[in-house]
């Protein structure tokens, strides 16, 4: 894995949801966990866009559960971070914490003017 | 309480309308969220929202590709005016080729598509060089997709955009073509040259579109799976033992013959002489080449037509593919179409050439597939060389296969065949013979050899054999031309007593027939008398003089009539001729009777109250054994009476008694009688009915009417 790829805004939200949700990581939860943290809804096409973009990383695996008749008898695909991905979420709070430090005191009247 | 269900329409097109593999996650995820109460307003932009997000990354991740097939697609108009000019060429080419319609279209349109799949299999080729790294982790099944695919779709895809393009804007862009040089097509960017573009742009697009490094996910990928299957054994030896082995030889035989059933009506069909007189060598050469595809297409597509029955045992058989069932056959099928020429020929030829063909798909078939069902019908290894009885100890048996004594016979049998000019039966045998032999002469390779492996084996065989059966047909179109060549150098001859006489001495120096490459019909006239020279003396017609005895004596000068069908008279094409039945060889050579009659027209009609009787005096030069009847037929061609059949009578010197006797030509008087209550009141012409038993059947006897004597009531 290249060490100067960065996580997209996206990508480290989703990572970082399925790391919250653990088990039970899986379309509908985290579309949920994005729109309630994020304020506004969330296409669940765009979140499966995304997984399946970070899985071609290599940064999330999944797995297929059992089908149930709530769903159509469709099965359900749960998502679990792996090493990479756990690395490469420090490696993005590291630097976007040192980014943060690096910045002065940010006041609301400062960003407003 | 009734459960909500989303749009079905919206569920369809998410599982059928989004691009790339998509598994039933998201469908059901979004089932699950519309069932807690979700709109189906949200439902439907879910929905769209996924398909278009599924393409939008299709095409991100295809985006060299996009360029690409752009760039190369941008040459389209360029490339059209090159196919111009080639087509341009094959015109004058075409002259020199003397090519005969629909073969100078064809060749054409065989030149048009082939020009396009170069450019199209060229742009392929440079998009794999591009990308060594994926082409190296593809199969090579994989790699040669694209190709096929573009050979596919190219031509609906260019007459798509033809159709569509006439109307949006009838009659479509006015371009004058010739004018479009190759510099010139390049950058040109006007309508007409992007609508050029089109159908090679989308057809490159789709050709490569599964060519990009895709994600797929690891199939062992269910948490609650059941545990997987053993993997299936590398390739089995048979197709699945529910099939019965009689089931399997039942259908392989059914598959070879409707094979070779279709490219036999195909080269039937398809496969014929040219129209020149003296075509070229790369004419005749660029027709066999046709035919033979012709034969090969044919028999793949006949046996195609059954491999995909949902009843055929072998439909997914691993172990023998179709491609390698139509390879193997088709070194066989591509002798057909010179066989079929060559029957049009009544050429000994086609024996031959039957006999080739049959040997080489019987080795063919035995080697490649024969390990298929064999097997798996007795359980037991394959002999293998130095495993079985050898020399001495073979002698002491008797020997059980019945193969031995089938080939003998059917050689013996053929042979026969041939000496009675029924070519037909003869390649029929000969061929049955040939496979035979070549099926049991031959050792099956059994599982040694995978499918792969024994592609290549049937694909150097049919490359091997491919120019042999070319020239083998070219050969068969000359002998053909040849042959029709004399015939019509005999027919062209001017019909003057002199030039008569050489067109018969022609005409016997062969023999004339019927059937195949013979006539339909024949008519012979008597050979014309010297000219009378002395003064005509007008004698009154003995029949209607008052008070005379004396018969009237007309001397024999009608047509005889080979025909056979003896319920038609001679067609148009008949040939004529001016011969005696006496001189000629006339047999037929394709199984059917000929049928032999002599007409007499009258110059003015007799009253049937005046004519008591008819003699007719015949000549008998027939040799061959068998007893020949006439038959007498007056009838009034001023009326729509029917001919009166006056009855048939032996000619004494064919029966038995007589024929033993009989050392030289001989002359007989036939008498009939004429009743006083026949249907007719008059009569003006004379037809003899010849009427051999089975001996004569096929061959014309050898009979001449001299005279009619009619006697007075």
């Amino acid at each position: 894995m290249n060490d100067r790829s960065f996580l997209g805004e996206f990508e480290l939200m989703l990572l970082l949801t399925i790391v919250q949700l653990g088990d039970d990581a899986y379309g509908v939860p985290i579309s949920r966990e994005l729109e309630r943290h994020r304020g506004r809804s969330v296409s669940v096409g765009s979140v499966y866009a995304a997984l399946e973009r970070l899985e071609g990383k290599g940064l999330v695996t999944s797995t297929l559960g059992d089908p149930t008749p709530e769903r159509g008898g469709k099965a359900k695909r749960y998502f679990l971070i792996t090493k990479e991905g756990m690395r490469q979420v420090r490696e993005t709070r590291r630097v976007l914490t040192k980014l943060w430090k690096t910045v002065p005191d940010l006041k609301s009247d400062m960003l407003e003017g | 309480m009734n459960r909500r269900e989303p749009p079905l329409l919206a569920t369809w097109a998410l599982e059928h309308l989004a691009a790339g593999e998509r598994d039933q996650a998201l469908t059901g995820d979004l089932l699950e969220v519309f069932h807690q109460d979700e709109s189906r307003a949200w439902y439907w932009h879910q929905v769209l929202s996924a398909c278009a997000l599924s393409w939008l990354r299709a095409l991100q991740a295809r985006g060299s590709l996009l360029v690409f097939a752009i760039a190369w697609s941008a040459a389209a108009p360029a490339w059209t005016a090159v196919i111009d000019r080639t087509l341009h060429n094959a015109r004058i080419l075409g002259g020199t080729w003397q090519m005969d319609w629909p073969f100078s279209s064809l060749s054409r349109f065989s030149i048009w598509i082939a020009l396009n799949f170069v450019f199209l299999w060229s742009g392929i080729l440079v998009y794999f060089l591009v990308q060594p790294r994926t082409v190296k982790l593809l199969p090579w099944k994989e790699v040669r997709r694209p190709f096929l695919v573009a050979a596919a779709i190219l031509i609906p895809l260019y007459f798509w955009t033809f159709i569509l393009m006439n109307l949006v804007d009838y009659p479509g862009v006015a371009v004058d073509r010739a004018s479009v040089g190759v510099v010139s097509g390049l950058i040109d960017i006007r309508m007409w040259a992007n609508v050029v573009r089109m159908p090679y742009f989308l057809t490159l697009l789709f050709a490569l579109w599964q060519f990009v490094p895709r994600f797929t996910r690891p199939t062992q990928d269910n948490v609650h799976a059941t545990p997987p299957a053993p993997p299936s054994l590398p390739e089995q030896a048979s197709p699945p033992p529910t099939v019965e082995p009689a089931d399997l030889v039942r259908f392989f035989i059914l598959l070879v013959s409707a094979g070779l059933l279709n490219a036999m009506l195909a080269a039937v069909i398809l496969c014929h002489l040219p129209n020149a007189h003296t075509p070229s060598i790369s004419s005749l050469t660029m027709r066999a080449i046709f035919y033979v595809v012709t034969g090969a297409l044919g028999g793949v597509f006949g046996t195609w037509l059954y491999w995909k029955h949902p009843s055929c045992p072998f439909r997914d058989s691993t172990v023998l593919p179709f491609p390698l069932f139509a390879l193997v056959c088709a070194a066989g099928w591509v002798w057909v179409p010179p066989v079929v020429l060559f029957f049009e020929q009544v050429s000994p030829g086609a024996a031959l050439v039957a006999t080739i063909g049959a040997f080489i798909l019987g080795v063919g078939l035995r080697s490649t597939t024969e390990f298929v069902f064999v097997p798996a019908a007795s359980g037991q290894p394959w002999p293998l060389y130095g495993h079985t009885d050898l020399f001495v100890d073979s002698l002491y048996r008797p020997p059980l296969d019945a193969h031995g004594y089938i080939i003998a016979l059917g050689l013996y049998a053929a042979g026969a065949a041939l000496l009675a000019h029924s070519n037909y039966t003869a390649a029929a045998l000969l061929a049955l013979t040939a496979f035979l032999f070549g099926w049991k002469v031959t050792v099956p390779r059994g599982t040694s050899q995978s499918a792969r492996q024994a592609s290549r084996r049937a694909a150097t065989r049919l490359a091997r054999v491919v120019i042999p059966a070319v020239l083998v047909t070219a050969w068969a179109l000359l002998e053909g031309v040849a042959h029709r060549n004399h015939l019509a150098e005999v027919e062209a001859l001017p019909l003057s007593p002199d030039a008569a006489a050489s067109r018969d001495t022609a005409r016997r120096n062969g023999t004339t027939s019927f059937g195949p490459g013979g006539f339909e019909s024949l008519i012979l006239w008597p050979t014309p008398p010297k000219k009378q020279i002395l003064a005509p003396i007008p004698a009154p017609n003995p029949l209607l003089a008052l008070g005379s005895k004396r018969p009237l004596v007309i001397r024999f000068d009608g047509d005889y009539r080979y025909v056979q069908n003896p319920n038609q008279p001679p067609g148009p094409h008949a040939h004529k001729s001016h011969a005696s039945p006496l001189q000629v060889n006339i047999h037929s050579n394709n199984g059917v009777g000929v049928f032999m009659s002599a007409h007499q027209e009258l110059a003015s009609p007799i009253p049937i109250s005046r004519c008591r009787e008819i003699q007719v005096e015949v000549a008998n030069e027939d040799n061959r054994q068998g007893m020949i009847f006439l038959g007498l037929l007056i009838k009034d061609s001023s009326s729509h009476k029917d001919a009166y059949f006056l009855g048939q009578q032996l000619i004494a010197s064919t029966s038995p008694i007589n024929f033993m006797i009989k050392m030289a030509p001989v002359s007989e008087s036939l008498r009939f009688k004429i009743p006083a209550g026949a249907s007719l009141n008059k009569f003006d012409e004379i037809t003899v009915l010849i009427l051999p038993d089975i001996e004569h059947q096929f061959v014309a006897p050898k009979i001449a009417i001299r005279q009619f004597e009619l006697l007075r009531r």
